[in-house]
């Protein structure tokens, strides 16, 4: 439960001169930029995002009746139309991992996510497209590498982020965030990597969660919370699992059933973290647990955070040490997320020194 | 009474000294290799002694280590234990079968401290019998992304051991050259390294680096192109046929083997059969549903592809759940 976490955010309190957005860049150019990360706002901010929709989605079902936008409902339909690129983009055969026709796949999205957000956006948010296209970009896996990873995962939830900062998504989306579009998503990587085979983006098998995501289980844990019928020992039995109208109704579930399609060998082998914690005895601690580790194995790893961009929306400053007024994140109350930006100021000449990181890129077999 | 000179005397004890510790090694080698049957891994005071014991050979080895036919040549094994034991059960146990592993022998899989050990322990007691040379999984850096660190984390509560094991990484040869004529290298060629004896002089004993000629022969893969290319991998080269008949013009061979990348039929010839792709872990990451390979060299000209396939689930045992930190 997260009763206590207490959320770090600045009240917007200077007048609200929209700024000019911009196109985001990479920032953490090297190890020593982790600190500033892990004090900046994107990362405070970001770190809120989730633990309000990892509050707002709390026992809820997929298929609980939730509160769905007109912009959700669009965001959706978005999702829909890069599902249907993949028919235009057929697998080509793979040699080693990756199939080059997943390089196809994303040229059509980068052609179109433009004119794709034009039509999902109301258009007073058109001019924010420069900024917020990119995380979107960056959320299906990379092209050059063919693989996909916990990163962008990342950018999806911080393309998220920015469409709740502009106001396109309202907090009375919370729910629908995660339980729809969210899912939705997920639906499509899924797809993506097993049509192209995307290597796993630096991952460590058994020793974290999964190969390719974490949010499914960090909020999937959320939907078990409080609620009984299912226990964290059950989720890895494949008589719960491999029931459809369970797995379509938990993000958790339907996870657990993906690995098991892709991956053969035994599961207290290939998942043993995951194995593990079906070990924990209530869902609320395995929802600790989860957020705990996405800041050890996601958030805080230097490989998956050089990679994040940062912009006005997303920004590499400092986070305010003593925010002015101290909220509790008891509820599903979030409302700071949910504003336009105010003025931020840009640090002066950061000095950035490109030093060779390629290794951090390395694929490996 | 026998009078011994101070020299002689210490000559004498140093030398039962060394008699005593051999034997308390073999003791303990022996040992080691009924627990290891089982698909364990040794105490934390037993890993670091074994450590010390493979250290003593390593340096005693050449960065390209000499070895004559009859051979077996093995690729990548990551971790996956019990698919090395059906290595074993296919190409026969040592002694009485002589292998060269072509690194890769850690990461992906879940029991990598215990297959290490393993070939570890084989090689204290078979010193001659096994090579054991390193691949780009061989690293600090490389272990720290794709399992091994958090493996020893999980397995023993602390690093000691992960940095006892890298600091062996770092004396493992680079190749192997059979009979003269045949060179094994986990990946492939360097721009930067034309002859064997160019190999020889390299600074062997370090992490493996971000770039040049030491790391390009972990890195490098083999490819479909004229002479050089970027690699996707971020390091290493994809090098063509004409580099590597160049190559192997200058060097007087026959043939390259190398490990590196996965191959669905486990083994892969290129370039007119003078390289060939072996790759010994079937069912990488539990999810690709390849087979693997080691190749058998009667003599340096005529040798025999061995094929295998994962053990099945009911093979393996299933340990019992502990709990990851996080979740405490």
């Amino acid at each position: 439960m997260m009763t206590t976490t207490t959320a770090t955010l600045e009240q917007p309190t200077s007048t609200k001169l929209q700024q000019q957005p911009v196109k985001p860049e990479t920032k953490i150019k090297d190890v020593p930029y982790m600190k500033q990360w892990k004090e900046s706002k994107a990362y405070k901010e970001y770190t809120s995002f989730v633990l309000s929709l990892n509050q707002a989605i709390h026992g809820l079902k997929n298929s609980s009746p939730v509160s769905i936008s007109p912009t959700l409902t669009k965001l959706i339909e978005l999702i829909d139309k890069l599902d249907h690129f993949i028919d235009e983009c057929p697998p080509k055969g793979r040699s080693r991992f990756g199939d080059a026709a997943y390089r196809d796949w994303h040229t059509k999205l980068e052609q179109e996510c433009e004119n794709l957000l034009k039509q999902t956006l109301p258009e007073e948010y058109h001019s924010y497209i420069i900024e917020i296209g990119p995380y979107l970009l960056d959320s299906f896996g990379n092209s050059t590498r063919l693989d996909y990873g916990t990163g962008h995962e990342m950018a999806f939830g911080l393309f998220l982020l920015c469409l709740c900062k502009i106001e396109a998504l309202k907090e009375d989306d919370s729910k629908a965030i995660v339980l729809k579009l969210f899912n939705r998503y997920i639906e499509l990587c899924r797809k993506l990597q097993r049509t192209y085979y995307l290597e796993p983006a630096g991952s460590k098998g058994q020793w974290c969660l999964d190969d390719y995501q974490f949010l499914p289980f960090l909020w999937g844990s959320s939907q078990f919370t409080d609620q009984s019928n299912i226990e964290p020992k059950q989720a890895v039995d494949e008589r719960y699992y491999k029931n459809d109208h369970d797995a379509n109704d938990y993000l958790y579930l339907a996870a657990i059933k993906y690995i098991n399609e892709v991956k053969t060998g035994p599961f207290f082998e290939h998942s043993s973290t995951l194995y593990d914690i079906s070990n924990v005895a209530q869902w609320s601690k395995v929802n600790q647990g989860m957020l705990k580790m996405y800041h050890g194995e996601v958030l805080d790893k230097f490989p998956i955070a050089q990679h994040i961009l940062f912009g006005n929306l997303i920004s590499f400053d400092l986070a305010p040490k003593r925010p002015p007024q101290r909220q509790q994140l008891d509820s599903s109350r979030s409302d700071n997320l949910f504003k336009k930006p105010t003025d931020i100021n840009i640090p002066t000449a950061t000095v950035q020194r490109h030093i060779d990181s390629e290794n951090n890129n390395q694929h490996t077999d | 009474m026998i009078l011994l000179s101070q020299v002689e005397y210490i000559g004498v004890c140093s030398r039962l000294l060394y008699v005593f510790s051999r034997m308390s090694n073999d003791g303990d080698v022996d040992k080691w290799l009924e627990l290891i049957k089982d698909c364990k891994y040794l105490p934390e005071t037993d890993l670091k002694k074994l450590c010390t014991i493979i250290s003593d050979i390593l340096f005693e080895e050449s960065n390209v280590q000499p070895v004559f036919s009859p051979v077996t040549i093995c690729g990548d094994v990551h971790g996956q234990y019990y698919d090395v034991q059906e290595l074993f059960k296919t190409g026969g146990y040592p002694p009485d079968t002589q292998y060269i592993f072509m690194g890769d022998f850690v990461d992906r899989g879940y029991y990598s401290l215990e297959t290490l050990t393993q070939l570890l322990v084989f090689k204290a007691k078979w010193p001659h019998r096994l090579t054991l040379l390193r691949g780009n999984h061989e690293s600090r850096q490389v272990t720290q992304v794709y399992g091994f660190y958090d493996e020893c984390m999980k397995k023993y509560g602390n690093a000691n051991l992960w940095r006892f094991c890298c600091r062996l990484f770092d004396l493992m040869p680079i190749g192997a050259l059979i009979d003269n004529t045949v060179l094994c290298i986990h990946g492939g060629l360097s721009p930067d390294i034309g002859t064997i004896d160019q190999m020889r002089t390299i600074e062997r004993d370090q992490e493996i680096p971000h770039r040049g000629g030491f790391c390009d022969l972990m890195w490098s893969d083999p490819d479909d192109i004229d002479w050089w290319a970027i690699s996707p991998r971020g390091a290493g080269w994809l090098f063509g046929e004409k580099p590597t008949n160049q190559f192997m013009h200058n060097n007087q061979l026959t043939l390259i083997c190398r490990a590196h990348q996965l191959v669905q039929e486990g083994i892969k010839f290129m370039f007119n059969e003078r390289l060939v792709t072996v790759w010994s872990a079937p069912n990488y990451c539990y999810r690709c549903g390849n087979i693997a390979s080691i190749l058998a060299f009667h003599t340096s000209t005529n040798y025999e592809t061995k094929l295998f396939s994962a053990v099945p689930d009911e093979k393996r045992q299933i340990p019992s759940k502990t709990t990851t930190p996080y979740f405490l």
